[in-house]
C-alpha cells in the first residue's frame, strides 16, 4: 500500500471506496457489492447512463488494489473538472441536480435496479450538466420495498429547494451546516403555512417530518411490517418518483439576491469602456495561456466566457446567488461546457467539514487554477470586506501563478459609493500601494488604463513563473 | 404525545423479518410514509400513465388521418 492514499470523502458506503495512487484516482469495489455491480453492467444500465451523460464513465483496471482481501474489482473513473457542493449552487443548479437524480432512479427501475442513496454530493457538474459520480449508488431492486433513499432525497434536495423557493433564497446555506441535508422538521418549521396547500410539499415534507418525529428511535423494519411491505408495488415507487418530480418542477426561484445581476445593464459608465476591457482581457488570457481559470467576482460571467469560449475550463464565482443563477441559465441556453458558475463569498469561503474536517474539503483545497481574474473586485474586498490590500495579494498569490486584476481608483463612482458610509476609516488604498502590495509577489507584465475610465487592468505573473 | 404505533396502529406481532440492508438509515418514518400512501402514489401514477397512453393513441390516429 506504499504510495497509496485513501480518499477521505468516500468512507460511508461499505460497497467500496476511493483511493489515490501515483496521482490517479481509483475506486475499489468490494466483494460485498459484486452482485450489484454485475447487475449494473450486465443489465446495460451503466452503458445507457454513460451514453446519456447521467453517470460518470469508468474503466475497469487490473490494478492497483488497496485492500486485496475485500476487493472484487478496481475501476478508474473519469475525473471531474471541479468538485462543488450544494451550498455553492444556485437554485436552478440544485433543482437540475434533483431532477437528474430522479431521472437516474427511473432509468434504474427500468433495468431492475434502484438508487440506494440520493446524496446531493453524489451529483457534480461536468461539461455543463449534472452527472452522478458514485458508481456504487445502485442496488438490485426488490419488488415491494419502499425507496431507501427517499429520506435522503427529501433532506438533500426537496427541503432546501422548497426553502429557497418559498422562504428565502439564501437558505441553501443550511446545507453547509447540515451535511446530511436539511432536517425535515426544521424545513417544515421554516416553510410558510401556504406550503401545506401544495400536495407534494404537504406529503413529502410536512407529513414526512411528522412521521419522522413519531417514529424516531424505531427500527425501520418494524415500521413496515411484511404485510404492508407487499403493498409498496413498483407502480407505487414510480408514482413516488413522479410525485417528487412534479413537486420539484412546480418550485420556482424566489427572487432576491444582492442586486448585482443587472450591474452591467444598468451601469452606463461600464459600458463605455467595456469593449476595451474585453480586448485587454482576451490579450492577457492569450499571453498567460492557462488551462484552468477562476473568475472571482464574475457577476453573470461575461468575462468568464472570454476564457471559456477559448476552451479553457473556467469556474465563475460570485457572492450573489442571483448572478450565479443568471450565469447558470445563460450557460444552459448556450449549451456551454467549459464554464461552471458557483457561489463564493471570498471573505468567508466554503470551509472543510465532515469527518475529521476532511470529508468535504475547503473550496481552495479542491483544485487550483493557473489564472485568476479579479475584475472590478478589489474595491469591494477592501471597503466592504475590510481586507487590507496585502491580504488580498497574499490570497491570490497562494491560489494561482497568473493574475488579471482591475484596479478601481479612489475617485471611481463605484468606489465613492462604497466609501460614502465609511467616513474615511478604511485600509490604505491607492494605486501606488496596490502596486507595492502585489509587486511583492508578482511581476507586473502589463498595466493598461481602460479607455473611458480611470481604471487600470493588470496582467501579473507570480515571481516563480519564468 | 403520539407515538408511531398509536398513529398507525402497528402491533409488535405484525413485525416480521423485513430485510433492510441499506448502509444509510432509511428512517422508520420515511419508510412508513411510503407504505401508508402507496395507494395514492400508485393510483395517481396509473391515472397519469393511462391519460398519456390515450393521448398518444389519439395523436397517432390523427397523424394517420
Amino acid at each position: 500500500m506504499i504510495g497509496q492514499r485513501l480518499s477521505a470523502t468516500s468512507f460511508r458506503d461499505p460497497a467500496g471506496f476511493m483511493f489515490v495512487e501515483g496521482g490517479v484516482l481509483y475506486r475499489q469495489i468490494n466483494k460485498a457489492y459484486k452482485p450489484h455491480y454485475e447487475t449494473l453492467c450486465e443489465s446495460g444500465l451503466a452503458e445507457a447512463l454513460f451514453e446519456d451523460r447521467l453517470l460518470i464513465r469508468h474503466e475497469v483496471v487490473g490494478g492497483p488494489v488497496y485492500d486485496l482481501r475485500a476487493a472484487h474489482a478496481v475501476i478508474r473513473p473519469e475525473l471531474i473538472d471541479f468538485i462543488s457542493f450544494p451550498y455553492e449552487w444556485s437554485f436552478s443548479q440544485l433543482k437540475d441536480a434533483a431532477l437528474t437524480t430522479l431521472a437516474i432512479e427511473r432509468r434504474a427501475l427500468d433495468r431492475g435496479m434502484s438508487l440506494k442513496d440520493a446524496s446531493a454530493y453524489n451529483i457534480q457538474f461536468q461539461d455543463g450538466r449534472p452527472i452522478l459520480i458514485d458508481t456504487l449508488s445502485f442496488e438490485g431492486y426488490e419488488e415491494g420495498r419502499p425507496w431507501v433513499a427517499y429520506r435522503q432525497f427529501c433532506q438533500h434536495f426537496l427541503a432546501p429547494l422548497a426553502l429557497m423557493s418559498l422562504t428565502d433564497a439564501r437558505l441553501n446555506q443550511l446545507c453547509r451546516t447540515n451535511l446530511d441535508g436539511v432536517p425535515l422538521d426544521l424545513a417544515a418549521r421554516l416553510l410558510p403555512s401556504k406550503s401545506k396547500m401544495r400536495f407534494g410539499l404537504l406529503i413529502h415534507l410536512h407529513l414526512h417530518a411528522m412521521l419522522q418525529r413519531s417514529a424516531s428511535g424505531e427500527n425501520p423494519s418494524k415500521a413496515t411490517p411484511a404485510a404492508n411491505k407487499k403493498r409498496f408495488s413498483r407502480q407505487a415507487l414510480l408514482g413516488l418518483i413522479d410525485s417528487l418530480e412534479s413537486t420539484i418542477h412546480r418550485l420556482d426561484r424566489k427572487k432576491g439576491g444582492m442586486g448585482w445581476a443587472d450591474y452591467y445593464q444598468n451601469n452606463t459608465y461600464q459600458s463605455q469602456s467595456r469593449d476595451h476591457k474585453r480586448t485587454l482581457v482576451s490579450q492577457f488570457i492569450d499571453e498567460a495561456g492557462p488551462s484552468r481559470v477562476w473568475d472571482l467576482g464574475a457577476n453573470v460571467g461575461d468575462f468568464s466566457r472570454i476564457a471559456a469560449d477559448r476552451g479553457i475550463f473556467t469556474v465563475s464565482f460570485d457572492i450573489d446567488a442571483e448572478c450565479v443563477e443568471a450565469n447558470y441559465n445563460e450557460m444552459k441556453r448556450r449549451n456551454e461546457t467549459k464554464i461552471l458558475p458557483l457561489i463564493l463569498d471570498l471573505t468567508n469561503p466554503s470551509p472543510a467539514s465532515g469527518w475529521r474536517n476532511e470529508e468535504r474539503p475547503a473550496i481552495f483545497d479542491r483544485s487550483r487554477p493557473d489564472l485568476i481574474m479579479a475584475l472590478a473586485l478589489i474595491h469591494h474586498l477592501v471597503f466592504t470586506g475590510n481586507q487590507p490590500l496585502e491580504n488580498v495579494a497574499d490570497l491570490f498569490r497562494s491560489l494561482a501563478p497568473w493574475l488579471i486584476i482591475e484596479f478601481v481608483p479612489e475617485d471611481d463612482p463605484q468606489t465613492i459609493r462604497l466609501l460614502a458610509p465609511l467616513d474615511g476609516k478604511h485600509h490604505e488604498y491607492s494605486r501606488e500601494h496596490f502596486e507595492e502590495c502585489f509587486g511583492r509577489h508578482y511581476s507586473i507584465r502589463h498595466s493598461v488604463p481602460i479607455e473611458g475610465s480611470g481604471r487600470v487592468l493588470y496582467l501579473m505573473s507570480r515571481r516563480d513563473v519564468p | 404525545m403520539y407515538t408511531l404505533t398509536s398513529i398507525v396502529g402497528l402491533l409488535p406481532d405484525q413485525i416480521s423479518s423485513a430485510n433492510f440492508l441499506a448502509y444509510l438509515d432509511p428512517g422508520a418514518g420515511s419508510m412508513l410514509l411510503q407504505v401508508l400512501i402507496a395507494g395514492v402514489f400508485s393510483s395517481i401514477f396509473f391515472a397519469k400513465s393511462s391519460l398519456t397512453y390515450v393521448r398518444d393513441a389519439l395523436l397517432a390516429k390523427k397523424k394517420k388521418i
